[in-house]
């Protein structure tokens, strides 16, 4: 098991989780104002903001369990110089801050539109960028092709959008669903978001699939992640579940909160399956010397 | 005054009897599952063939443990040596990821990450390396890098495509490696 | 240093109480969070002057490498080779730190209280169990005679007091059953002394002036780790050496060819290499009239001709200068070595002439179609060997004579040095084991008692068979030491059955070895570093002094102690507890040396390189090397080296070969010295930790086996269990077995292995073995 990382796994997916939220919350809210001026809606937003700074924090926390020594994890900043860790941790000590100002913001100031709309959209950078820091650590490894490549950046940008796009998605067709209220249709850009998402990460497989014509341990890593059933999981139940969800939603704008329960678990575990896989393409060939 | 350490493997006389292994393990008293020094391993069939290349830590040029450890624990030594700073470590495992040469080894039960110092405290007694000293074959060398390049110029390249060696371009490590010659 | 171990620790309980636990679940490190506790590294590095020093040698069937011990407080830090010694020490040597402090230590004597086998046992007093064993042997010897008691000693401790002491001890007694010939190499000493009258004659000092090196049926890069330098120097100065092997080993894996062979077929390369060196006169007519028994005359019933029947040294040769028979040791002779220099009408020939018509059956297609060496292959060995000169051949306890007819394979070897003159000579002849007692004479550490009775003994592949079977007698004492008996002997599960049977099983050893799960008494016995003692044997050059380093682990006793405390019951304690410096200077009185001087190191008694038979001056009563030997004539054996074909093979026995096809060969590891270190935890993590299984592709494709899966060995004497790999490195046909591993470890090769009793030399016959292979369910 340890080749797959699971701490950081569940750290580094659901904090993309939390900011691929953000995002696609932001870009509800411009959409379709009526979300940040209806009481009843925006008292949706205000919950969802708790619980997308619940998601960060406790993905933030997760990270600790990678640390051998978890209560060293304070001098992880001391290499911020040159250590692209350390500049992770400061970025996403000052996400969760972000996060939690922006929470606080949705939750509180509500009847300031503007206010909540340029905090959101400023936590929404925020995230991306901390996404973005993220892949570098990953980047920074130079022995290994499958992580020394801008695809990881890729991949957890698609992550991050994929997850968050379904995420508010959902969130919009449960609430319609509930209201019984003529239903109005769930915004054409969060369905894109979707399948942006499902997109990104075709790509991201694709150029899995392609390492096996590379050379040196790109093939090892190729053959590893091509051959596992997590593959096979993160196709169904990210890119073909994502495509459906997009798809229905575009048709029928409504769901029961069951079954968007079950379908945000399938494609979170096929985000996990394709983040186990993302470390595992690279660990179970230790020792790589 | 050397500008840098390294070390020489001579894989002609290796015979892969892994005594350097257990020396740096008497040496250094690692815990339990942390070998700093390993000896590779490496079978051919048709034509048949065995080949050893014992290594531990390279003392890299550009050492990417001390590029990402995010607790500043690695550090490079005027003569160029490696050193830890074993109490700041965290246990991220981050340079052992990094490391194309698996040298740095992770304890789990102390939750720390140790690697090769090049027996920096015994070279500052006057003694060498104990990996190098109990070779029984005299085929593991250390020195200044420099002298030892001057002396043997292997080319890495070729040894890195067949036993499938990390590119030295990476990290440029410190280390010359004589290849076993014809029957490789 | 221990104030920061504490510290370490508690910040490590601390760590467990803050409830990061309940995340384990998920992360591999916290779940270690709550394992065992571990020093942690040592912060504070002890500095050279911080320790004290001492020196002893491994003291098991190895090279007795010098070792130098560090210790600090009281405590065996680490052990290093030692800086003045010709070699240095291998990972074993080094190890052994963790051996002294082995989690499986016995630390005080354990009586058994469960079944044999199970391992259960309860700690006893000394006196108890000293009271114990008193009334065993009495018993012993009031119902069954001195013949009811067994000793087994063997090769785990080779210092010059333990076994001996424990021989002695029984001989006073009046006697006991012994274990006759031995597991490695009595076939070696069954060919050596008859034909050039010394056995442990190595060549280790002048291998890297060899010209060409033959390792036949062995592998130095493993079984001589310290002197292998010595052979890449050989190489370096442009030797060719040559590796015949069914396994290319890997000292092949450093030679310039890999011969492999059908096992128990050496003898026949061996002669089809003579008659090529007979056939195109590559022998040293010189050194084959001067210095052996070539020229000495055998009459029509192939008898040696002698001057005087009761003058066992006045054999006869034809001299063709008087054209006469006259004494091989006339003055001015020049002796017929050819049958075209005898008479025309002569009732008599020359041991030459049998070794030509016993080699003259073995033309090159025979030699192929029976060994699978091809005839060209063949053909060039014997050229190369016999033209590169010095060559040398090393025998070293070879592989090959472990087997039924060994004694041949050995002596094959000496007919090769002998007829190509490579005898005597730097660089040159037959490297066997060897030591210092070829050099100087070494005295048993006490005097021999007076009446001791003759009992017949057990030959040592049979130890098992004959005690199940109570042949000759039955046992009812037994007492195995410097042995594991149920890893290192064949045919493992006859000798559990035989440790079942036998009343009263002590075994003193220092770990809870295999055997021990067995025994019903266990004696904690001390390691090196933990008493004094002598090395002066026959596996190094040097006589060495064992110091005690540190105070024994437990209530751990030299085997010297227990058998004082045992001789006072019996009444001849003064002979046994003399203080340990006494009996060394027994040892080692005559020989000049002094225990003072060995306190300084260790001491080679000779300057010069050691070349046995320099000169081709033997040791046999005539100083000359005999190919005819009467001794297997004797036993109605051919007394000029023959072929024959093994019993367990797929020729000697189609019936079996068709259950069992596969012939096994065992191989020896760096990890281990035949059992010991086996279960050592540095070991283990340097070295391979599970036993292998080698087989070749086509074996295993057609058994479904996979390459690093389990596979299983078997036979009608029992199973081996082993990872497969699958690979072209051994001959198919043939796979090779992993010797050493412990029962607790899923147990050793020996399970199947073969308890045929070496015919000549009551050897060991284990690469005489056929065994199916089967992918494990």
């Amino acid at each position: 098991m340890s080749e797959y990382e699971l701490p950081l796994v569940f750290f580094t997916v659901l904090c993309q989780w939390a900011v691929g939220s953000i995002i696609a919350m932001t870009a509800l809210m411009t959409v379709q104002p009526i979300w940040l001026n209806e009481e009843t809606r925006f008292n949706r937003l205000r919950y969802m903001a708790l619980a997308i700074l619940a998601i960060n924090i406790v993905g933030s926390f997760l990270s600790l369990l990678h640390l051998g020594s978890p209560l060293g994890a304070y001098r992880a900043i001391l290499g911020l110089g040159h250590s692209w860790l350390s500049r992770e941790v400061v970025a996403f000590f000052l996400l969760n801050g972000v996060v939690f100002i922006w929470a606080a913001v949705v939750f509180r100031f509500n009847r300031n539109r503007a206010l909540v709309k340029s905090v959101s959209f400023v936590a929404s950078l925020a995230g991306i960028a901390a996404i973005l820091v993220s892949a570098q650590v990953y980047y920074q490894m130079a022995s290994h092709p499958m992580w020394h490549t801008l695809i990881t950046h890729l991949n957890f940008i698609a992550t991050a959008i994929l997850l968050g796009f379904v995420t508010i998605s959902l969130m919009v067709a449960v609430y319609q669903y509930r209201q019984h209220a003529p239903q109005g249709k769930i915004p054409g850009l969060l369905l894109t978001g979707i399948l942006l998402g499902v997109l990104l990460m075709f790509w991201v497989v694709l150029w899995y699939s392609h390492g096996v014509n590379g050379q040196g341990q790109m093939v090892r890593s190729a053959i590893a992640v091509l051959g596992s059933g997590l593959m096979g999981w993160l196709i169904f139940g990210g890119l073909i579940t994502g495509t459906c969800v997009a798809t229905y939603l575009y048709k029928q704008s409504s769901i029961s909160m069951v079954g968007a329960t079950v379908l945000m678990l399938v494609i979170l575990s096929a985000a996990v399956c394709g983040r186990m896989l993302f470390y595992s393409g690279v660990m179970s060939q230790s020792p790589w010397f | 005054m050397v500008r840098q350490y390294g070390f020489l493997v001579d894989m002609r006389g290796c015979y892969g009897c892994k005594t350097c292994s257990m020396a740096c393990k008497s040496e250094n008293a690692t815990p339990t599952g942390v070998l700093w020094r390993r000896v590779r391993e490496f079978t051919f069939d048709d034509p048949n063939g065995m080949a050893f290349i014992s290594m531990s830590c390279n003392h890299c040029d550009d050492p990417q443990c001390m590029k990402v450890c995010p607790a500043d624990t690695y550090s490079k030594r005027p003569d160029g040596i490696v050193v830890q700073d074993h109490d700041k470590c965290i246990g991220c495992r981050m340079c052992i990821m990094a490391c194309p040469y698996n040298a740095p080894v992770f304890d789990p039960v102390e939750g720390k990450t140790s690697k090769c110092n090049l027996c920096a405290e015994r070279l500052d007694e006057g003694l060498k390396p104990r990996c190098v000293e109990s070779c029984p074959a005299g085929v593991l060398q250390f020195g200044d890098i420099d002298e030892l390049r001057k002396r043997y110029s292997a080319d890495l390249s070729r040894i890195e495509t067949h036993y499938k060696l990390p590119d030295h371009n990476i990290s440029h490590p410190n280390i010359v490696i004589i290849p076993a010659g014809d029957k490789e | 240093m221990k104030n920061i171990s504490d510290i370490r620790l508690n910040r490590r309980t601390l760590l467990k109480g803050l409830g990061v636990i309940g995340l384990a679940s998920i992360s591999p490190c916290a779940f270690s969070l709550v394992s065992e506790d571990k020093k942690p590294l040592p912060r504070v590095r002890l500095k050279l002057s911080d320790y004290q020093t001492f020196r002893s040698t491994c003291a098991m069937e190895c090279l007795h490498c010098n070792l130098t011990a560090y210790v600090y407080q009281g405590e065996l830090k680490k052990i290093e080779a030692s800086k003045d010694f010709n070699v240095k020490c291998c990972l074993r040597g080094m190890s052994r730190t963790k051996w002294v402090y082995h989690k499986q230590r016995v630390k005080t004597p354990l009586l058994r209280v469960g079944e044999k086998g199970e391992g259960k046992f309860r700690p006893i007093s000394w006196d108890e169990a000293l009271d114990l064993i008193e009334k065993n042997i009495r018993d012993t010897i009031a119902t069954h005679g001195n013949k009811g008691m067994m000793l087994s000693t063997h090769a785990g401790n080779m210092d010059s007091i333990k076994n001996d002491m424990g021989k002695a001890f029984f001989d006073y007694l009046g006697g006991s059953t012994k274990q006759a010939g031995s597991l490695c190499c009595s076939a070696v000493t069954a060919a050596m002394m008859p034909i050039v009258g010394l056995r442990y004659a190595d060549m280790r000092d002048t291998i890297a002036d060899s010209r060409y090196i033959l390792c036949w049926g062995n592998n130095p890069a493993v079984t001589m780790q310290a002197y292998f330098k010595e052979y890449i120097k050989a190489q370096a100065n442009g030797a060719r050496l040559v590796v015949i092997d069914p396994r290319f080993n890997e000292t092949a894996a450093k030679a310039d060819e890999w011969v492999s062979i059908i096992p128990g077929t050496d003898t026949a390369l061996a002669l089809g290499m003579i008659k090529i060196i007979m056939d195109e006169q590559l022998y040293d007519v010189d050194f084959l009239r001067q210095h052996t028994g070539a020229v000495y005359l055998v009459d029509a019933q192939k008898k040696q001709m002698r001057e005087k029947p009761e003058d066992a040294e006045s054999y006869l040769v034809y001299d063709t200068l008087t054209q006469s028979t006259v004494r091989h040791d006339a003055p001015g002779i020049v002796p017929a070595l050819t049958k075209a220099e005898l008479p025309a009408n002569a009732e008599y020939t020359t041991v030459f002439e049998l070794i030509r018509t016993e080699s003259q059956q073995w033309d090159l297609a025979k030699v192929e179609a029976e060994t699978d060496v091809p005839a060209a292959t063949v053909l060039r060995l014997a050229r190369e060997y016999a033209s590169s000169k010095p060559a040398m051949i090393v025998q070293n306890m070879s592989g090959a004579q472990r087997t039924e007819f060994g004694t041949y394979v050995a002596a094959g070897q000496f007919y090769l040095a002998l007829l190509t003159g490579n005898m005597g000579k730097a660089g040159g002849g037959v490297c066997d084991a060897g030591g210092v007692r070829q050099m100087i004479k070494i005295n048993p550490p006490l005097p021999a008692p007076k009446e001791v009775q003759k009992i017949p003994p057990i030959p040592v592949s049979k130890v098992g068979d004959w005690i199940v079977n109570e042949r000759p007698h039955p046992i009812n004492f037994w007492w195995i030491m410097t042995m594991g008996v149920l890893t290192q002997l064949p045919n493992t599960n006859m000798v559990k059955k035989a440790l079942k049977k036998v009343p009263f099983v002590v075994v003193a050893d220092n770990l809870m070895t295999s055997t021990t799960l067995y025994a019903d008494l266990v004696l904690p016995v001390t390691t090196i570093f933990e008493d004094v003692s002598l090395m002066a044997g026959v596996r190094s050059h040097y006589v060495q002094l064992m110091e005690k380093a540190v105070e024994p682990v437990g209530e751990a006793k030299p085997d010297y102690w227990i058998f004082a405390r045992l001789a006072e019951r019996f009444g001849f304690g003064e002979v046994f507890n003399q203080p340990i410096e006494h009996y060394i200077e027994n040892c080692l009185e005559g020989t000049g040396i002094t225990i003072e001087q060995l306190r300084k190191g260790p001491i080679k008694p000779v300057d010069a390189p050691w070349i046995p038979f320099k000169d081709g001056i033997f040791r046999t009563p005539t100083r000359k090397a005999h190919f005819f030997v009467e001794e297997w004539q004797k036993k109605d054996f051919a007394p000029i080296v023959t072929y024959m074909q093994v019993k367990e093979s797929p020729k000697g026995s189609p019936e079996l070969a068709q259950k069992y096809p596969l012939m096994a060969v065992q191989r020896k590891l760096a990890r281990s010295v035949h059992s010991s270190h086996g279960m050592n935890e540095w070991i283990l993590e340097v070295q391979r930790n599970q036993p292998n299984i080698m087989i070749h592709p086509d074996d295993a494709a057609s058994r479904n086996i996979r390459h690093g899966e389990w596979a299983i060995a078997f036979n009608n004497r029992g199973e081996h269990r082993a990872l497969a790999v699958v690979t072209r490195q051994i001959k198919r046909g043939v796979v090779s077995l992993d010797n050493g591993w412990w029962e607790q470890q899923g147990g050793s090769s020996s399970h199947v292995t073969n308890d045929l009793t070496e015919v000549l030399g009551t050897g060991h016959s284990c690469n005489s073995t056929l065994v199916d292979v089967r992918a494990e369910a």
